[in-house]
């Protein structure tokens, strides 16, 4: 029998093995560079929603739902941190072959209240100021544009405020079992809610977790306090305590310096007091805080030289 | 004793040698293709990292008015810059403050009614032009403007001015 042997000679063999490496390097090259390129646009839209963010009350339309959205569908993760004037953390993750990748920014003037993560293309913020009783800053309660708040039996004041609004994704209804399918109710003072405000004792209450509000510094807190994670709510409360702080050393140095110039505000003891405070303020009841600020502003109101 | 060897035939080690050129010029070729690919990537998101990095710093100005910081306080003038706050501020910018203007030069110009040419100090505040906050007027890059109303007290009452603020980012 005769039988044609293949040569199999080294040419053959060298080009199969050099080709496989040189296949194997460029797909690994590819997937890395796309997953740079993944990783350098979640950067890019993480930092435009720190600009977008950070002067505030100017770039989102204060007292207004207003819309964002990103380029397609991604998740924002929120990060927090409260150390000196802290800052909010943005991180825009994608999805890249089955991994997350992610880019990241922050901004030391923005409080974003908010869950962790949300998800989704469109998002809803809801730009309030809050008032110490000198504006702080703005509170950003962000939210996906597909929850819904119901809120049960709303003191008169803030169902009004909710009406103006003009939102399907904010409900005002007497009575839970009003509140749409799949929307998270808020119940104020009574039971059979996820969300329960206490007004009285200036608490939200999400199951087991509490967090202090008072609607003398603005109804900001309140929202914040019902949309957001409590861990990033904790964290933009003990910010907005250290930077009212800071503030109200502001205005002392303020006043001290129109003494000298003929106008004196006879504040400063006030003030320094409410410094002292709000520099011991470690979580708990904002009651005294808020009835402290409450002085300051019935006498700054008499001021002919305000600090303000 | 028995020696043993391997011929090649010429014609063969001309293959080898061609296949090793080949090789050698593919390597070369994916080598350049990546090099250009990497360097427009990197200069496109050096582009996007600038274009964000003026775009803070030109919104920063526009609004700079609407920090507590700097605001004089709505409803007097909500979009005025608070000139008597701003000053007290630069000495506290280093301190407790730091980090709110991470910027490398932030400054407010007085710009009409004119005055003295000159840098505030605790010495020659408010007879001066402007107030550096952040940096001084040495830094390189590119500066961006906004005009601003600034106000402060003088002689018992308010006195609102046209000023500039200068970020550069």
């Amino acid at each position: 029998m005769n039988v044609r042997g293949y040569e199999f000679s080294f040419g053959w063999m060298f080009a199969i093995i050099a080709g496989a490496a040189l296949v194997g390097i460029a797909l690994y090259a590819g997937v890395r560079f796309i997953s740079v390129g993944q990783e350098g646009t979640g950067s890019i839209e993480a930092a435009q929603l720190s600009v977008l963010f950070t002067p505030l009350g100017s770039s989102i339309e204060e007292g207004k739902l207003s819309f964002l959205e990103l380029p397609k569908e991604d998740s924002i993760v929120l990060g927090c941190s409260s150390q000196g004037l802290g800052s909010t953390s943005f991180r825009v993750v994608q999805d890249d072959f089955g991994e997350r990748v992610s880019g990241r920014t922050s901004s030391s003037l923005s409080y974003v209240a908010s869950a962790v993560e949300l998800k989704g293309k469109r998002f809803r913020a809801l730009t309030k100021p809050i008032l110490f009783p000198y504006k702080v800053g703005d509170m950003i309660i962000l939210f996906e544009d597909s929850e819904r708040y119901c809120f049960v039996d709303a003191p008169n004041e803030l169902e009004e405020e909710l009406v103006a609004l003009n939102s399907s994704n904010l409900v005002v209804v007497s009575g839970a079992s009003r509140c749409p399918a799949g929307s998270k109710s808020v119940c104020f003072g009574s039971a059979g809610c996820s969300i329960r405000v206490e007004l009285a004792e200036g608490l939200v209450v999400k199951g087991r977790k509490s967090v202090p509000f008072d609607l003398r510094f603005g109804t900001g807190l309140l929202f914040a306090a019902i949309v957001s994670d409590p861990m990033i709510y904790t964290c933009q409360l003990e910010r907005l305590m250290h930077r009212a702080g800071l503030l109200a050393d502001l205005y002392i140095a303020k006043t001290n310096y129109l003494s000298t110039q003929g106008c004196s505000s006879g504040l400063a003891s006030e003030l320094e007091l409410f410094s002292n405070e709000l520099g011991e303020y470690s979580g708990g009841s904002l009651h005294s805080l808020a009835s402290l600020a409450q002085s300051i502003e019935r006498d700054h109101d008499a001021l002919i030289c305000t600090l303000y | 004793m028995m020696h043993l060897s391997v011929r090649y035939t010429s014609k063969a080690q001309m293959q080898i040698q061609q296949l090793a050129f080949v090789l050698v010029a593919l390597v070369i070729f994916v080598g350049i293709v990546a090099l250009f690919f990497i360097s427009t990537s990197i200069s496109r998101l050096s582009g996007a990292a600038e274009d964000l990095k003026s775009a803070g710093a030109e919104e920063l100005a526009r609004h700079l008015s609407s920090l507590p910081e700097f605001s004089w306080g709505a409803p007097r003038c909500a979009h005025c810059i608070d000139l008597d706050k701003v000053f007290v501020l630069r000495e506290q910018l280093g301190g407790a403050y730091k980090g709110l203007l991470p910027m490398r030069y932030v400054a407010i110009e007085r710009l009409y009614p004119p005055h003295t040419k000159r840098v505030c100090t605790s010495l020659n505040y408010p007879d001066c032009s402007t107030i550096e906050l952040v940096g001084n007027s040495s830094v390189n890059g590119t500066s961006r403007g906004a005009f601003v109303s600034i106000c402060h007290y003088e002689g018992g009452g308010t006195i609102c001015e046209l000023g500039k603020v200068y970020i550069t980012g």
